[in-house]
């Protein structure tokens, strides 16, 4: 019960915390990339952005992977590299979810994409959780991943969470259960097979989810 | 006593059997836990001395219940029984209990010893009444003890736990026994009066609890003093115990030290060692009830020890913010999708954690401890990063 209290607690204090006002894009794309890319790097990540723009694409995760690129030092080839193939996944995305998908989803499928996710398992996946939680179930879909769950055990494990509507807050508990299970020593597999039937029970469904084994 | 400076040696193996998956934490569907297995102890106390303690345990999402039975033979003969149970309630309150009895004979000495708690507690406070009645005789020499503690504590949490605690121990209605404990922190002080003792001495003793949390190794350091009265020696004793888990499955131990005697039996300090390895076959798993035995402080160890930075998404105000919690920080800034991956400092919350506001969204981004290297936190989901591998932490704002 440990969690609950550190929220509550969270919740209570923090509400008055000068943590000063919501950061997010801060300036055009242009200009802040202008200050650290050379003209040439400048105009190949430009041309990915009007890319993005004629597909009704999100630039601003393509000036942020740019700009996370020059943070973290990488040579501009690598940084132009990144920016592509993060146009490709967002294209991959939009496909799946739709153009008129909110851009937190499709970050967060793009995100799976990179992982290894397959992009006719993000279209059940979306396809079957309720709107408000596809962003979040699509960030635990590749977190499973991270961890070690076979791709198509974690695409399984969400599709049945999916099904019995499972909001972000339950994802997002479902998560961090699954994750001390494997700390604990659990197989990664068995851990999301097994958190998620208890939700599955949980929430009515009574099924068994997926239909892969543990890893 | 012959033994008094007798070398004891344990060596400590325990095999714990459990229901496949050991789930921690409620699941939604209660994972029945079981464990049984021997615990062996071959002991040298002047001679030699081998424990079994063969122990049971199981539960669920709000029960645990625990049984172990210890039976040694040897120089001496040792039979005890424990039992304990926890079973939460809600609002974060757990009620838990102990209740153990101790056969004990060595040579000509023997002891009953019965010992009884009762306590209620969440994360943050807690208290419990105990009871304990001993006896204890050896030729010429009877000794009954009826004892009542209480005990309550309060851990303000976020790396600053407060415990006060009282305990009273009462003699045929005669106070013999005065205790008040100050934890602050990780550290605890004792002190510890007795206005008179079995035999007519007036002492006071002092005792530290020093633990160190080393990466994976959990260090306890304790040490303590009785100052005796008249012409009487003072008497040291203390001990380190170190555990260090090799994998979920594998568990080293190993403590040494010197205790502080029984002196209501004339008995003094004794060096001891004890080394062991803890076994459980699927991985360990939510304690059986064990761990409500002892005093019924929070574990600081755990609860504010120094470990890795957590984080999570707070909401008031219409705002939401990034809380990022890190043991002992005096700066934490974020880098991430919302500061144009540029190091931004966050605010420091009255409860001690790091904020940054944040608008709806998803966002990557690391963290960085008084200027050390960017990490994630521990707790949310994270990539590997397409430039260098290293992780980035993903959160989802709503």
């Amino acid at each position: 019960m440990r969690l609950p209290v550190v929220f509550l607690v969270a919740l209570i204090s923090s509400a008055a915390a000068p943590a000063g006002p919501p950061l997010a894009g801060q300036e055009r794309g242009d200009t802040r990339l202008e200050q650290v890319f050379t003209p040439e790097t400048l105009a190949a990540l430009r041309s990915e952005i009007e890319k993005a723009e004629r597909a009704s694409l999100p630039t601003e995760p393509l000036v942020q992977k740019a700009l996370e690129g020059r943070s973290k030092g990488a040579p501009d080839d690598r940084v132009v590299a990144a920016v592509s193939a993060l146009l490709e996944r967002l294209e991959t995305a939009a496909r799946v979810l739709g153009r008129d998908a909110e851009e937190a989803a499709l970050v967060a499928a793009a995100a799976a994409l990179y992982l290894g996710v397959r992009a006719d398992g993000l279209e059940a996946v979306v396809t079957e959780t309720p709107d408000e939680a596809v962003a979040m179930a699509l960030v635990v879909l590749g977190d499973l991943v991270t961890r070690g769950v076979e791709a198509e055990t974690a695409h399984d494990v969400m599709l049945s969470l999916g099904k019995v509507g499972a909001d972000a807050a339950t994802l997002a508990e479902f998560r961090e259960r699954v994750e001390a299970d494997i700390v604990e020593g659990v197989a990664p597999g068995r851990a999301a097979l097994v958190r998620s039937r208890g939700v599955v029970v949980t929430l009515g469904g009574g099924g068994k989810p997926g239909g892969g084994g543990g890893t | 006593m012959s033994h008094s400076n007798a070398v004891l040696v344990a060596i400590i193996v325990v095999v714990t059997v459990g229901a496949p998956g050991p789930i921690r934490g409620q699941s939604p569907v209660p994972p029945l836990t079981s464990s049984f297995g021997p615990d062996v102890r071959p002991v040298g106390l002047g001679g030699t001395e081998f424990f079994v303690a063969p122990h049971v345990g199981f539960g669920g999402e709000r029960f645990r219940v625990a049984g172990e039975g210890t039976f040694g033979r040897g120089v001496s003969e040792f039979t005890q029984g424990k039992g304990s149970l926890a079973y939460r309630l809600p609002a974060g309150l757990t009620l838990d209990g102990l209740f153990t009895t101790t056969h004990r004979s060595i040579q000509d000495e023997r002891a009953v010893d019965h010992h009884g708690r009762l306590g209620m507690r969440s994360e943050w406070v807690g208290a419990w009444i105990g009871f304990a009645r001993d006896r204890a005789s050896t030729p010429g020499f009877r000794l009954a003890t009826s004892t009542r503690e209480y005990r309550a504590w309060l851990d303000v949490g976020a790396g600053l736990g407060l415990t006060l605690r009282r305990s009273r121990i009462e003699e045929e209605g005669t106070v013999v026994f005065d205790t008040t404990h100050v934890i602050l922190g990780e550290y605890e002080f004792e002190t510890r009066k007795e206005s008179e003792f079995f035999r007519e001495k007036r002492y006071s003793e002092l005792e530290v609890d020093l633990r160190v949390p080393i990466h994976r190794l959990s260090v306890v350091l304790f040490a303590g003093h009785r100052f005796q009265s008249g012409d009487a020696p003072g008497v040291s004793w203390g001990f380190a115990r170190v555990s260090a888990p090799i994998s979920s499955h594998l568990e080293l131990l190993a403590e040494f030290g010197q205790n502080e005697g029984l002196p209501s039996l004339g008995r003094g300090p004794a060096r001891f060692g004890r080394v062991g390895v803890r076994v459980d076959l699927f991985g360990r798993g939510e304690s059986d009830g064990a761990d409500i035995e002892g005093d019924h402080v929070p574990d600081r160890s755990a609860a504010t020890a120094p470990t890795a930075p957590t984080a999570g998404i707070a909401a008031g105000d219409g705002v939401s913010r990034l809380v990022v919690r890190a043991f002992g920080a005096s700066h934490v800034e974020v880098r991430g999708d919302f500061t144009d991956w540029k190091p931004h400092a966050a605010a420091a919350t009255p409860d001690g954690g790091w904020a940054v506001a944040l608008e709806p969204g998803v966002y990557h981004f690391n963290i960085r401890i008084d200027g050390g290297e960017w990490t994630v936190p521990a707790n949310l989901p994270s990539i590997p990063d397409e430039f260098s591998g290293s992780p980035v932490a993903v959160v989802v704002v709503r």
